[in-house]
């Protein structure tokens, strides 16, 4: 059980991280969301489970999700981060920053105002799911994915554009 | 006037083509109205991706699973171990050449997909296959090859299950797949199709240096020299759904079933579980569709794993310097091909590279090529020309 659980998290890690960073647009606060995740799952789930993979992606969403619409201290963070010269590889200068967070504000707070079920599949195709994979985290049937992307799309597209 | 494909199909296009039937894609391709609808989505999606593709970093588990365990210490145990699907066919395959074959499939793909993925050590690695290339063997030495277990230790983490469904539709539901279907099948092949679906699966094999020295003990030859980090590292492959067609039947053949997987399986399951047994023949025609596996590595360097696989005692030489000279089986599967007993050669399939496997005497064929993530294999009693018919009919 235990090697099935290893097995599942090879395969599953870097997609729930991926869910998790589209919707926080942050690298480590994602992972610390993979980890509650996979731990969450641990307890109350086997890692044979059927729908391990689809249960997995889901709660990256949500938990992603509830994170960014729960709190503003990451914001906070990066403005110190700013402030003290940059960090993760990019460059200090100045105006990169200033853009860089404009840009990633924007994105997150487009997703935090979207409606869940739209944040929710942006976040699971834009990490690289297929619709299928999608349509089993969301509980929908393949045929209606492409219609809840297109909505959702169109209206990411009016709140970055704001 | 064809009736337009629905907004959940003009944008599933844009992404997954291939999993959107045929007369969509030409329809919403020649239709003036679908191309405006199509290009509106596309400009909304490159929004989309604009915002939300920036950060595709590399993530790598290992420091992650070590970090859960710190976190939930007893949860997890020290070693993470890792998984080959081909584990299923060794098991499935119950005659001594097949074992071989399936052995030799496991061992260089296991290659390739080191060698797929770069360089480093001690990261993950992930191989897909995208094509396949024929490496032909001499049967008779595949008799001393030991199997998997003569090397480590191999262990089914997830067994696939497997059920019967009524239709191709039934079993795209059951599989979650996008399946395709033949055209106009050749006259000699007669009957209802039946479809046979095995979940997704998942093992591990484990390498062992004290299993290895006894394997070469057997062969009166000292086990070369292994780097440290070989002994104990291991490798994943998770592999399916996999949904098999099946048409005719020839001649009886005893049940063939897929092997019970410790506490997943049941007695209920296990009943559903004969492949050919239900059809009360072998089949003139099967076709096979599945999603493409991937493997994982959690240890050696690509130099080490392939130089020690390839020096085992009882690995044919000419096998090695075979695989050798593949040079870099990136995305690339090789598949020993008894030169006894079969041939092969390449052929497109609508666009994809496809292999061609042919057996000697002409009395059966078959053709394995991979498209959109996913791997379809069509064989049976039929010549070369006409499993690749059928393949490119596929639809």
């Amino acid at each position: 059980m235990v090697q099935a659980f290893e097995a599942l998290f090879v395969a599953e890690y870097p997609k729930v991280v991926g869910v998790a960073n589209r919707v926080l647009v942050d690298r480590a606060e994602a992972e610390d969301v993979a980890q509650e995740v996979f731990l969450d799952f641990h307890r109350r789930h086997s890692p044979t489970a059927p729908y391990a993979a689809a249960w997995l992606h889901r709660a990256a969403w949500h938990t992603a999700l509830n994170r960014v619409r729960g709190r503003r201290r990451r914001e906070r963070r990066e403005e110190l981060d700013a402030a003290s010269g940059g960090e993760d590889g990019w460059s200090a200068d100045p105006q990169r920053i200033a853009e860089r967070n404009y840009d990633r504000d924007a994105v997150r707070s487009a997703m935090r105002k979207l409606p869940a079920r739209a944040a929710g599949v942006l976040a699971l195709r834009y990490s690289g799911l297929s619709y299928a994979e999608v349509g089993e985290a969301m509980g929908i049937g393949v045929g209606q994915v492409g219609t809840v992307l297109r909505r959702a799309e169109a209206r990411l597209k009016r709140e970055v554009q704001l | 006037m064809k009736r337009h494909p629905s907004q959940s199909v003009l944008r599933q296009i844009l992404d997954e083509p291939g999993a959107v039937p045929e007369p969509d894609r030409t329809h919403a391709a020649s239709c003036a109205s679908c191309r405006r609808h199509s290009e509106a989505m596309a400009a909304d999606a490159a929004v989309a991706a604009a915002a939300l593709t920036g950060a595709n970093e590399a993530v790598d588990p290992v420091p992650a699973l070590r970090r859960l365990r710190s976190a939930e210490t007893g949860v997890v145990p020290p070693k993470p171990t890792l998984a080959d699907l081909l584990r299923t066919g060794v098991q499935l395959a119950g005659r001594r050449t097949l074992r071989a074959g399936a052995i030799l499939t496991v061992v260089v793909a296991s290659m390739g997909a080191l060698v797929a993925t770069g360089v480093a050590s001690d990261i993950i690695k992930i191989f897909q296959p995208e094509s396949f290339v024929a490496v032909p063997i001499d049967i008779t030495s595949l008799g001393t090859l030991p199997d998997l277990s003569g090397y480590g230790s191999v262990r089914v983490l997830q067994s696939p299950q497997g059920d019967m469904a009524s239709s191709l539709a039934g079993a795209a539901q059951s599989s979650g797949l996008h399946l395709l279907t033949p055209g106009k099948l050749p006259s000699e092949i007669k009957g209802d199709p039946a479809f046979h679906v095995l979940s997704a699966g998942s093992a591990s094999f484990t390498f062992s240096k004290a299993a290895a020295s006894a394997s070469a003990d057997k062969f009166g030859k000292p086990l070369p020299a292994l780097p440290a980090t070989l002994d104990g590292s291991s490798l994943t492959l998770n592999g399916g759904p996999v949904v098999i067609e099946t048409v005719g039947s020839q001649s009886s053949l005893g049940p063939f079933s897929v092997p019970k997987s410790g506490a997943s399986g049941t007695a209920a399951d296990n009943a559903h579980h004969g492949l050919l047994g239900g059809l009360g023949g072998i089949p003139q025609l099967v076709i096979v569709q599945m999603k493409a596996p991937v493997l994982y590595s959690d240890g050696p360097s690509v130099a080490q794993y392939e130089d020690a696989l390839l020096s085992m005692p009882g690995v044919p030489a000419s096998l090695a310097s075979q695989v050798r000279a593949l040079g870099d089986l990136s995305s690339t599967l090789p598949i020993p091909i008894p030169k006894s007993l079969a041939s092969a050669h390449a052929a497109d399939i609508n666009g994809a590279p496809g292999l061609v496997i042919g057996d000697t005497t002409g009395i059966a064929s078959g053709v394995v090529w991979q498209s959109h993530g996913l791997v379809y294999g069509v064989a049976g009693s039929l010549t070369d020309r006409q499993v690749v018919a059928i393949a490119r009919s596929m639809h």
